[in-house]
């Protein structure tokens, strides 16, 4: 606990002077990356690593919150900060709804139904024209207008504080969730789920808790998304993105805090290196992943890092 | 009228083809509890050598057939062996996790090889059209139709009444008890792995006859494999024939009075909503034990 | 406090449990026997939810449990133990007794987002509560071990803590002293006979360790095939030639 608070503390001083050092615009792009991957990660985590049951369908809040913003932003004008929090709120009532029903369910039975959920999502994001312009996408979602009459580097640094701001925000989110009588609660489900029933736990209610306030989070780095790229097309509800979340999760350390945010550091450092590699670097992916399971089972941080309380004895 | 016997028909025809092509996941499901998700690649792997063999060597179809069940038969039991052993009795996540990774290996390094080109499994059967009453299908589709049926029955009987199959079943009801009257259940999780990739890759060289294969289908055949198995009963061998007729009716009647852009989602809607109502499946029998 | 009326349970073609009634009053130390098989853990699991009973009741202090779920019967105040693992493995001790204190910490969720100075109240006196806990049973010493690495014995006594560190007024108990040696087994049944009256108002038991059972019970419910044998005394249970056949066969005559 001690750990992983200073560990995040001063993970957070060195990414508030990071852009101060003079990069280039590139080198401040993949801090923008990493932002949202944090985001993405730190929600995934709280499903993944605490309640222990497995999505593979939390790319369904990504993309409601990157389509919340984006519409509220292209056909509402609506600025910014009002859209991340407006996603935030859609994807947490998505959550509600998606979880109530799959969270009945556990093991493959729950991995391939959340599965089900963004597929079917992705399908009406596909079809549904008149609403989300089909495979076409909504393009052209507009800067806040104080970017206006910024380089494009300090527009990217501008939404790499922004952000930082909101992972902070998840990060805060997530260490009060784990670090209090919720975080024991699904830690007891989770290590065992007939134990924590005879106490008094109700299984269902805290994983249904956990799985909004992960929806939460993937909608916020959905619209920071939107907003970043300023275009969403039915792609955000695809697998490619849970697979990056995934890796990231388990790399890092399931079950750990630093773990969603060591985890995107690497992933997409290494993304960007293995460029150079074009098709092929999937195909390492791949093998990573393979690599992650059968040797560093736990994640980098999954011994040093996980949810541990002790007594103090005076 | 005319017009849903046809629908029907063609559902049905379909549905045959999901029900082989879930088959292999079933049976890994039902015999290893390995929920795979390389599921789909391995189809997609099949179609492509079938393709390869056909198309560029020029072999038989049905000495292709062979060559895929054997060679991947051969790789399934490899992947077991060397991968999935060292993540059994981790839970269900490793080797669902280890699977996405095989899955996503096999779909990029196939994309490196062959590129994003369709191709097609070339196959004696001629797509001329059968008047059968009202309906027609081509000669093609029935034919495989009963290819699929002749290989249901196959492994059905291999499961059901040989040796082989026996011990399968024994070690999936108690690994311990199996190893400890003599079966070796770690040979015994291989062969299962090998039967379940090979019939993957069989329906893919046959289907890849019918449909077009390239190295991006698998996450589509994955996804309705699993719609067709949760239908029927994860695990469930009648289960996922039933499913897969199911799903194969209900997309034709979809497809053919209602919209076609949301035909794929009718799976996945079927899914949840049965999920709301018998959460284990159709067939799965869920014992109450706490 | 608790009344069983003829419950029943079927699974598939067979019946478990079959028309038991039994109650258990304030105060009292109740143990349920019988040979394996006889159904007693079914028992546990009708009583706390965690199966459905195809027919009868089960009250406690007047309220209908029979449909409650586990979570609900453990808030009134019925608290079990399972047979096989009832710790969480691969937490310490302390983690585990905490863990099972849930219903009498902080419960606001908005309050676990924003902490105040009464969360850290509150937190403190859960904290303390289960270490006193942890002493009382005499774990103090194992207090930051991993469950998973305490012996036969000290595991024992940590279920039982995880039990009461929910604050049952019923507490059940599925073979506490399975795995035991005569002296562990003495050892549990002192503090076996300390809690009632103390932590709290009765005990249900399930236990094969017959001195264990003559010598804590008030009562014995004896079961054998899913139905009930015989209700006595530890006294007449253990002279009941009923009882005896069921256990070792009928003698030869």
């Amino acid at each position: 606990m001690i750990f992983e608070r200073r560990f995040l503390l001063g993970a957070l001083a060195i990414a508030i002077v990071f852009p101060l050092l003079g990069w280039s615009e590139y080198v401040i792009h993949v801090g923008v990356l990493i932002m949202f991957s944090i985001m993405l990660a730190t929600g995934f985590n709280l499903i993944v690593g605490y309640v222990g049951e497995f999505s593979l369908g939390h790319t369904a809040f990504l993309g409601i919150g990157a389509y919340t913003a984006a519409l509220l932003s292209s056909s509402l004008g609506m600025p910014i900060f009002f859209n991340i929090a407006a996603a935030a709120v859609v994807a947490a009532i998505a959550g509600f709804f998606i979880g109530a029903v799959t969270l009945r369910l556990r093991g493959p039975f729950f991995v391939i139904v959340t599965l089900c959920f963004a597929e079917v999502l992705r399908i009406v994001a596909n079809n549904w024209v008149a609403l989300t312009n089909g495979p076409m996408g909504i393009a052209g979602i507009v800067k806040p207008a104080w970017m206006a009459q910024q380089t494009a580097l300090q527009q990217k640094i501008d939404f790499y504080y922004i952000g930082l701001a909101l992972v902070t925000v998840c990060v805060y989110f997530a260490y009060r969730f784990v670090y209090s009588f919720l975080g024991r609660a699904v830690v007891t489900i989770r290590e065992n789920r007939f134990v924590a029933q005879s106490v008094g736990i109700w299984p269902y209610s805290y994983s249904l808790l956990a799985f909004v306030v992960a929806s939460a989070m993937a909608g916020v780095a959905g619209a920071f998304y939107a907003h970043y790229v300023s275009y969403v097309g039915p792609e955000v509800f695809g697998f490619p993105f849970m697979i990056s979340m995934i890796i990231m999760v388990l790399l890092g350390g399931k079950g750990t805090l630093i773990g969603p945010v060591i985890g995107p550091v690497i992933v997409v450092l290494l993304e960007e290196y293995l460029r150079d590699f074009k098709d092929l670097r999937f195909s390492i992916f791949g093998l990573v992943i393979v690599a992650v399971v059968l040797f560093v089972p736990q994640g980098l941080m999954g011994f040093v890092a996980a949810r541990r309380e002790q007594y103090a004895r005076k | 009228m005319d017009f849903l016997l046809q629908l029907l028909a063609n559902g049905l025809v379909n549905g045959t083809f999901y029900a082989l092509s879930a088959l292999g996941l079933t049976l890994i499901f039902g015999l290893m509890r390995v929920v795979n998700f390389a599921h789909g690649e391995l189809y997609m792997v099949g179609g492509l050598i079938g393709w390869a063999l056909t198309e560029l060597v020029g072999a038989n179809f049905f000495l292709a057939l062979l060559i895929v069940v054997i060679a991947t038969g051969a790789a399934g039991y490899l992947i077991d062996r060397w991968l999935i052993e060292r993540v059994r009795n981790q839970g269900a996540e490793s080797g669902i996790l280890l699977t996405i990774g095989i899955s996503i290996f096999l779909t990029n390094t196939a994309l490196l090889i062959v590129g994003t080109v369709p191709h097609k499994v070339l196959s004696p059967f001629a797509n001329k059209p059968l008047f059968l009453g009202p309906v027609v299908l081509t000669q093609s589709r029935l034919s495989i139709v009963a290819i699929c049926a002749v290989l249901m029955l196959a492994v059905h009987l291999l499961i059901k009444h040989t040796t082989l199959g026996r011990a399968m079943r024994a070690t999936v009801q108690d690994a311990m008890a199996a190893s400890l009257v003599g079966i070796r259940t770690e040979r015994i999780h291989g062969f299962t792995f090998a039967l379940g990739t090979a019939l993957a890759s069989a329906a893919g060289a046959l289907l890849g006859s019918i449909y077009v294969t390239q190295p991006t289908i698998g996450g589509l055949v994955s996804l309705k494999a699993f719609v067709v198995v949760i239908l029927g009963g994860l695990g469930s061998f009648a289960g996922a024939i039933i499913g897969g007729l199911v799903l194969g009716v209900a997309e034709a009647l979809w497809g053919g009075y209602f919209a076609t852009g949301y035909v794929d989602a009718i799976g996945f809607a079927l899914v949840i909503v049965m999920l709301l109502v018998r959460p284990y499946g159709l067939f799965s029998v869920k014992s109450e034990r706490a | 406090m608790l009344q069983v009326d003829n419950i029943t349970k079927n699974f598939g073609g067979i019946t478990a449990v079959a028309d038991v009634s039994f109650a258990i009053n304030k105060g009292e130390v109740v143990s349920l026997i019988g040979p394996n098989g006889a159904g007693k853990t079914t028992c546990f699991n009708l009583i706390t939810g965690f199966y459905r009973p195809t027919a009868g009741r089960v009250q406690f202090e007047g309220t209908d449990i029979t449909a409650f779920d586990p979570h609900r019967v453990a808030r009134l105040g019925v608290v079990r133990t399972f047979q096989k693992t009832n710790v969480l493995p691969r937490l310490n001790v302390f983690e585990n007794v905490l863990a099972a204190r849930h219903l009498h910490g902080e419960t606001s969720i908005l309050r676990a987002f924003f902490p105040g100075k009464a969360v850290r109240v509150r937190e403190k006196r859960v904290r303390d509560e289960a270490a006193d806990l942890i002493e009382t049973l005499g774990l103090l010493a194992r207090i930051d071990t991993p469950a998973e690495s305490l012996s036969c014995g000290e595991l024992r006594l940590l279920e039982v803590a995880v039990a009461l560190s929910a604050g049952p007024r019923l507490l059940m108990l599925d073979e506490p002293a399975a795995g035991l040696n005569t002296q562990e087994a003495e050892r549990l049944a002192d503090i076996l006979k300390q809690l009632v009256g103390t932590r709290v108002d009765a005990l249900l038991l399930v236990e094969h360790n017959m001195s264990l059972v003559m010598s804590v019970s008030h009562r014995v419910v004896v079961l054998n095939f899913g139905r009930k044998l015989m209700e006595g005394s530890p006294e007449q249970v253990r002279n009941s030639a009923e009882v005896i056949e069921a256990y070792l066969g009928k003698p030869v005559e």
